[in-house]
């Protein structure tokens, strides 16, 4: 009856908590050992970068300092109008400024600023000069630039005492550091405009957007489209007016990436497509998520869509992966290279010895296919089962060394008269010229060789001037194929000679050259113009090469170790690791000639 | 109709706020009586409310501390991160060697210094992985600042910044704000650790303290969550016990109340041996006790009445015989001496007074016996209160004493036994006549919707405090050495009563000495209706006014205005000398 028993329980209840928020959740002092699960989530979204920050300019602050507050001011992204910049000039300046026309890229800037004195100056300039480096389009294309950048700025003294920019260069120049702090080179991928389950490469520079991440940033580029040089061979799967809305990591594996409801209207073939292309042009970033696309919040189509990177291996835009089988020649026979080295001969004719073949090249097929040029009267193909036969596919007299493409198509270039060249692909036994302009036509091809995500081809040039590397790409229109877009990758230089070409992967090219320096093996990146910034392969000076082959990760070389001597016996297959820097044998007794499919 | 429904509708602000009013008063209302009237409903809501205060102190302190040693661990742990962020951008930020600065050409090294802070901040922001972020500035060189991630640089507050240009080199200070990002990521609370390194260099460490929020909030969430449940739980134990303590209280407390209706067979349950049981017990015997006593006393009392009845009754025969001898006595008295003829009219006088006595008693036992019957019809009250008056002016003439009448105009028909209430009347008058000292007596009948009511007035003696009630015992009398000179039997006022209270209606007295007395019979008009007041008032109105001279009018002279002409001009003459006015 006595109301005091339950205050008492209140009383001990409450002290009972007390106990147990304090007493209880001590750190436990034993356990079993188990293993971490960690917290990817930060890795990927929050990587970190560096930002300029953009300061208004100092009040009293000489010229050299203002040119260079403004420079500071302009490698910050923080503000897309670049307010923080225009208040560096004039209005007048300010209002003729076209940051957004073009990046250019330099190094070594030095600022220099008037000698005189500046006590009654109404004017002064300052020149920066630096070595260029590169530009960069309005849409991140990297184009590598050579010679000396040197710009002048015209300021003046306002009423206010203060100096401000009257007069500056057009667009933007940022220093190399700069870029390297703003930009992001990103590998975005874009399907084919033939319908195949595959991806092409794009490479761009990218600006970071502050305040959206590293992610994000890829993601919308993305969204925009490929670059002028590969637009037409490519498409987008993505529907368009599709706009990111946000990236998020949920739950520690999963990678929600939140579109706007114009994705929903993807047609149900290009489902693959679009998934493919996030995920790999997502690429690293989502190495180990859950990739989930969601529609302002909601699962896509009501079902969600979830998938991972390795469901859509087969999309590689690499086409090979670095376990890729390699082959070579030994005895005027292709052998394939077996784990712990050395070879077995292939079935079917190109194991046989009474047709005699060069420049073997490999299809990617299950079952391959080799094409090789024969009897010198054009580029002949067989199975490699047994039993099969040569069966020639083009015809014509000092062809290139065929290769073939993802399509299943071989192509080969043929010199023509004097200086003059045709490029052929056969399908299935049928040839068919392709168009070529005429930078591709007008001189003579000593390789030929077709990316295998069959975009791009790649071409040593004697044009006369010395050899060249020479970079095209591919347009399928209907049954109509056309080489177009090209371009210079590596500029003839004096007495080097180019050797041989081979892709590595979707973007890099290995080239050999020799010049009077001896032999160089480069990477180049195809899409920027620039050899490929990883450490430069290291040449065994005993060992000539002559022939090469690329894998992502893998450079093989055929090598001559009797320079000289003619007879066979004293060829070797090496291959490089990057990682210790050297050479190891991997088929002798005069192999030669490794050859990765495709490519 | 839709207009007047939408008027209905659409109430007034005023209204709203009036039903509020009036609904927040009834629950109240509710709420203080639940309090007076129920133990269990004090003791739930006491154990609640002293539990509440209990758990919010004891909450308070919990969180306090959970949030000091929680923030103090993050804190520390930031201060530590911050002072080796410190020391490596020393090491980044110091020029290589004072020579190799002079040795280029043309000693601008502040290209290359912008090179050492992008080194600087881009090392330790590898080293923060994310979880913090970093902002360097430097007031007197251009081009200096930085910033890692997606902070917002204008997160370091001012105030901090000025404190650290003023510190030492090296030292840290720190200051807790509101960090802000870039884009759309939610601004978080968090702390800024700031250094002044090389000369002008600031190193601002920005550290989001989110999770430590985060985490804080639902510890806060649990210990609230915890606190309502101990609360709620401790007020269900406290209702369940006081229920167990509380039902059989309160089952006593029916029987007790059904026992006090008069439901004398009433017993509780009696479970178990506890003290509650004993309660439950005692009482049963209680009630057994008086059960018992009553029923003795009910024999008791039916003893007496049933030996008052047959002695009246037993009395009556002989009583008959004596009295038809006395009659002949009485009539052939001339024939006898003066002294015998004396006695034969004494004795006459006294049979008469006799018999009548025995007649009440009769009456009266009828009506202890319960065996008295109403004879209802409807009959106007003046008519009753006439032949009232008509049968005792005899009397009166005796005793020299007037009757006057205030009767309604109009006639006022009330559901009555008008035999019995003329009786009732008589025995007032007769009283009235018997007390009056000779003085005119005032005979008022009222009337109103649900009542009629009769007052007489006598201007006797009047009756001492007291009195009032007393007048209604049976064989009392006010001087007992008075003699009764018109021979009352000294039941009428009890047989009155008994009959007024058999129509459901009232018989009340009124008296002072000096002033005389008023009785006042009121009954409702329909037969079985309950009386709720009286159309005359109990109290003289002419009384009432000099008891209240100066002070308050009594509005209860309002109705008497209206039926009493005379009186009412009598009040309006005392009304004028008294000074106030009644309209």
């Amino acid at each position: 009856m006595s109301p005091r028993f339950p205050r008492t329980a209140a009383t001990a209840a409450a002290f009972a908590v007390l106990a147990a928020g304090t007493g209880c959740a001590t750190v436990p002092t034993s356990g079993s050992p188990h293993l971490v699960e960690e917290d990817r989530a930060r890795d990927t979204l929050s990587q970190q970068y560096v930002r300029m920050i953009a300061e208004p300019p100092k009040k009293d602050a000489s010229p050299e300092d203002v040119v260079k507050g403004f420079q500071a001011a302009t490698a910050s992204f923080d503000d897309p109008r670049l307010t923080m910049a225009r208040r560096y000039l004039t209005a007048d300046a300010s209002q003729k400024w076209k940051p957004w026309k073009q990046t250019r890229v330099y190094d070594e800037g030095k600022f220099s600023g008037p000698i005189r004195s500046l006590k009654d100056a109404k004017d002064a300039t300052v020149t920066l000069k630096g070595t260029a480096v590169a530009t960069i389009g309005s849409e991140g294309n990297y184009t590598p630039a050579t010679g000396i950048v040197e710009e002048a700025f015209r300021l003046v003294r306002g009423d206010d005492e203060q100096w401000r920019i009257a007069q500056l260069p057009d667009g933007r120049l940022l220093s190399r550091h700069d870029l390297e702090r703003a930009y992001r080179r990103v590998d975005l991928c874009f399907p084919p405009a033939t319908p195949v389950n595959g991806l092409v490469v794009d490479r761009v520079w990218v600006p970071i957007i502050p305040g959206r991440g590293l992610p994000e940033t890829r993601v919308r580029r993305l969204l925009a489209g490929p670059s002028e040089s590969i637009r037409g061979a490519v498409a987008t799967a993505f529907p368009g007016g599709t706009e990111l809305n946000r990236i998020t990591v949920e739950g520690g594996d999963t990678l929600v990436v939140d579109f706007t409801s114009a994705v929903e209207s993807v047609s149900d073939n290009e489902i693959d497509a679009m998934k493919a292309q996030l995920v790999w042009s997502l690429g690293e970033l989502a190495t180990g998520f859950t990739v989930e696309i969601r529609v302002n919040g909601e699962p896509f189509r009501g079902i969600g869509l979830r998938f991972k990177l390795p469901d859509y291996a087969q999309f590689d835009p690499n086409v090979v992966t670095a376990q890729a089988q390699a082959y070579f020649m030994r005895d005027g026979k292709l052998h394939r290279v077996k784990d712990k080295g050395g070879g077995d001969p292939v079935l079917g004719a190109a194991s046989e010895q009474d047709v005699q073949f060069t420049a073997p090249a490999v299809s990617g097929d299950y079952q391959p296919r080799i094409a090789a040029l024969v009897n010198g009267d054009g580029v002949y193909v067989t199975g490699t089962a047994p039993g099969s036969k040569w069966q020639r596919w083009i015809a014509g007299r000092d062809l290139t060394g065929p290769s073939w493409d993802r399509y299943g198509s071989v192509w080969a270039a043929e010199p023509v008269g004097e200086g003059k060249t045709r490029v052929w692909q056969a399908t299935q036994g049928q040839a068919r010229r392709v168009g070529i302009p005429p930078a591709l036509a007008n001189g003579r091809m000593n390789a030929f060789r077709v990316s295998r995500d069959g975009t791009r081809v790649a071409v040593i040039m004697d044009e006369g001037r010395g050899t060249t590397v020479k970079i095209g790409t591919i347009f399928r229109i209907g049954r109509q194929v056309r080489i177009d877009n090209v371009r210079t990758l590596v500029e003839a230089q004096d007495r080097q000679k180019i050797k041989a070409i081979a892709w590595r992967d979707a973007a890099d090219l290995l080239v050999l050259s020799k010049g009077k320096g001896g032999q160089d093996l480069a990477t180049w990146s195809v899409m920027e113009g620039k050899p490929a910034e990883e450490p430069a392969i290291k040449l065994d000076a005993q060992a000539e090469i002559v022939s090469i082959a690329g894998a992502p990760d893998h450079v093989l070389a055929g090598t001559d170790i009797d320079r000289g001597e003619s007879g066979p016996g004293h060829g070797e297959v090496r291959t490089y690791s990057g990682d210790k820097r050297e050479w190891t044998m991997l088929a002798k007794d005069g192999a030669t000639v490794p050859v990765y499919p495709l490519g | 109709m839709p207009a007047s429904a939408a008027r209905s509708r659409r109430r007034t602000p005023g209204q709203i706020a009036r039903g509020v009013r009036r609904r927040a008063r009834r629950a109240a209302g509710r709420l203080r009586r639940s309090w007076r009237r129920s133990l269990q409903f004090r003791v739930v809501t006491s154990t609640l409310v002293l539990s509440m205060a209990v758990v919010v102190v004891l909450g308070v302190f919990l969180m306090q501390s959970i949030t000091a040693s929680v923030l103090q661990g993050a804190v520390q742990s930031a201060r530590e991160e911050a002072r080796a962020n410190v020391t490596t951008a020393i090491g980044y930020l110091t020029p290589p060697s004072p020579d190799l600065t002079d040795a280029l050409p043309d000693g601008d090294a502040e290209g290359e210094a912008g090179d050492l802070v992008g080194e600087a901040v881009d090392a330790l922001g590898d080293r923060s992985g994310g979880r913090y972020d970093i902002v360097t500035f430097n007031e007197s060189k251009v081009g200096q600042a930085r910033a890692t991630g997606a902070i917002d640089w204008s997160s370091v507050p001012d105030a901090l910044r000025a404190k650290v240009q003023r510190s030492e080199e090296g030292v840290l200070v720190e200051q807790n704000t509101k960090l802000r990002y870039l884009g759309d990521r939610q601004r978080v609370s968090g702390i800024v650790i700031g250094a002044r390194v090389n000369g002008t260099y600031e190193i601002y460490h920005l550290f989001p303290l989110g999770e430590v929020e985060t985490t804080l909030l639902a510890v806060q969430r649990i210990v609230i969550g915890a606190g309502a449940a101990l609360v709620l739980l401790l007020a269900g134990i406290a209702s369940l016990v006081t229920r167990q303590v509380v039902t059989p209280v309160r089952l006593a407390r029916q029987a007790a109340e059904r026992l006090a209706a008069g439901r004398l067979e009433e017993r509780l349950k009696v479970r178990g041996e506890d003290d509650l049981a004993r309660l439950a017990a005692s009482f049963n015997e209680m009630a057994s006790n008086l059960a018992l006593k009553i029923h003795q006393l009910e024999e008791l009392s039916q003893v007496q009445r049933q030996f008052v009845s047959d002695v009246s009754h037993e009395l009556r025969t002989p009583l008959t015989t004596v009295r038809m001898a006395a009659d002949l006595l009485y009539e052939s008295r001339e024939d006898f001496d003066p002294a015998a003829a004396r006695s034969a009219e004494l004795m006459q006088n006294q049979l008469e007074r006799f018999e009548s006595m025995l007649a009440d008693l009769l009456e009266i036992s009828r009506h202890d016996a319960g065996a008295a019957t109403l004879d209802l019809e409807p009959a106007d009250m003046r008519d009753v209160v006439l032949r009232a008056i008509g049968d005792s002016e005899a009397l009166a003439e005796r005793q020299s004493t007037r009757f006057e009448l205030r009767l309604p105009s109009e006639p006022c028909v009330a559901e009555v036994d008008s035999r019995r209430v003329e009786r009732i009347l008589r025995n007032l008058l007769f009283n009235a006549i018997e007390h009056g000292e000779g003085r005119d007596i005032v005979v008022t009948l009222g009337a109103d919707r649900d009542a009629v009511a009769v007052a007489v007035r006598d201007h006797g003696v009047g009756l001492k405090p007291g009195e009032e009630m007393m007048v209604f015992d049976r064989f009392w009398r006010a001087d007992p050495s008075r003699a009764r000179t018109i021979g009352g039997t000294g039941l009428g006022l009890a047989i009155s009563r008994e009959d007024a209270m058999l129509h459901g209606g009232w018989l009340q007295a009124w008296g002072s000495p000096g002033e005389g007395s008023q009785f006042r019979l009121s009954l409702p008009r329909a037969a079985g209706a309950p009386l709720r007041g009286s159309p005359l008032p109990l109290v003289p109105p002419e009384v009432e006014m000099r008891r209240s001279w100066r002070g308050h009018g009594t509005p209860v002279l309002a109705p008497a205005i209206g039926v009493i002409a005379e009186v009412g001009i009598g009040v309006r003459e005392t009304s004028d000398a008294g000074g106030f006015d009644v309209p």
